[in-house]
């Protein structure tokens, strides 16, 4: 069964009233949509978003399509609440902050480096994310989309819902900010 | 290889196609530009590799699971939409085809039963004419009945 057929099955289940396959489905995907989340609102609104992410999925299991895949679908589902999330009055967000955080959130940088050059590449991962974090949001979610988690441009597109040619365009400016970021960053140290 | 190819393949994520590998080579060693751009690319890629990624904090599932059991149980939408998307193109393909035979096979046998519908009405609409043209002809009082008696008894009362 491959990664689709899974998903297609898990979802069928869920609708069918089978709890334990939409637990499956947030195990699998609960990383991803976290990750998605933490960059697009930053650590204070980032579990919640991500737990409104999933209530919406499961409330609209009934019109989940297989194109593009489970994947994008809740990848859309992730940025479209967290847009909703940024558009919320400030005090909202204060009195719905999570007494867990910082301290429960793992990271982790997304390729393992060898245990003598962990701190240097942790520091150089932490400024890289600072860094992604200060760009326009609609920069931030082609690059989160596409260079963490690996999104193909067609993917990101119906995450989006843009055009394939606005994804590509988008990224090669969000690099070349992202270039200015990091340069500005090293002349502070 | 010029500049907008160069550009293009070095934009492409997953690699570049084995037979332009060498053009390319060629191209970013002889052209400044180029290179410079696809050594900056490549640091950039270096550099989102050791992006943190953040994982969900411990429990989330199970936080999530308290609340979606307070939701109603999701609706499934009517199959059909879900069944097309769900087929391969090529059946999607040959379904739209037959659904548009048969609408065709419909309509061609529609026309048949609506011709014989038009003939027959023609045929009584023409057979109406000859009924009204022929009482036209036909005298309103024919002579000898009870009102030609009337009439002429009538005519004479007024003639006096």
């Amino acid at each position: 069964m491959d990664e689709r057929d899974s998903d297609l099955y898990l979802t069928d289940k869920s609708i069918n009233g089978d709890e334990a396959a939409f637990e499956a489905l947030i195990l699998k995907y609960q990383d991803k949509v976290f990750n998605i989340c933490r960059y697009m609102l930053g650590n204070r609104d980032a579990e919640d978003a991500a737990q409104d992410t999933f209530i919406k999925a499961y409330r609209n299991l009934g019109s989940f399509t297989p194109s593009p895949g489970f994947s994008a679908w809740i990848a859309r589902i992730a940025v479209n609440t967290c847009i909703d999330y940024r558009r919320r009055p400030f005090h909202l967000s204060l009195s719905a902050a999570t007494p867990e955080g910082e301290e429960y959130t793992r990271e982790h940088a997304s390729k393992t480096p060898g245990p003598e050059s962990s701190l240097e590449s942790k520091r150089a991962g932490l400024a890289v994310s600072e860094a992604i974090g200060k760009l326009p949001e609609k920069l931030r979610a082609v690059v989160v989309l596409n260079e963490i988690e690996g999104f193909s441009y067609e993917e990101v597109s119906a995450a989006l819902d843009i055009p394939v040619g606005t994804v590509k365009s988008r990224l090669s400016r969000a690099r070349e900010e992202l270039r200015k970021l990091l340069a500005l960053a090293r002349e502070q140290i | 290889m010029d500049c907008k190819r160069a550009k293009a393949l070095i934009d492409e994520v997953s690699g570049h196609p084995v037979e332009e590998a060498g053009a390319l080579e060629e191209h970013l060693g002889s052209c400044e530009g180029c290179a410079r751009e696809s050594k900056e690319l490549h640091e950039m890629r270096a550099a989102l590799k050791s992006a943190l990624r953040y994982e969900a904090p411990a429990g989330f599932s199970s936080r999530v699971m308290e609340k979606v059991r307070l939701e109603k149980k999701p609706f499934r939408e009517p199959g059909l939409f879900r069944w097309l998307w769900s087929m391969p193109a090529h059946l999607k393909v040959a379904e739209a085809a037959a659904a548009v035979l048969v609408v065709a096979i419909g309509v061609y046998s529609a026309g048949f039963l609506t011709d014989s519908l038009q003939d027959s009405a023609n045929e009584q609409a023409e057979a109406g004419y000859i009924e009204i043209a022929s009482l036209e002809e036909i005298e309103t009082v024919p002579p000898g009945s009870l009102g030609d008696v009337y009439l002429s008894v009538k005519e004479n009362g007024n003639e006096q």
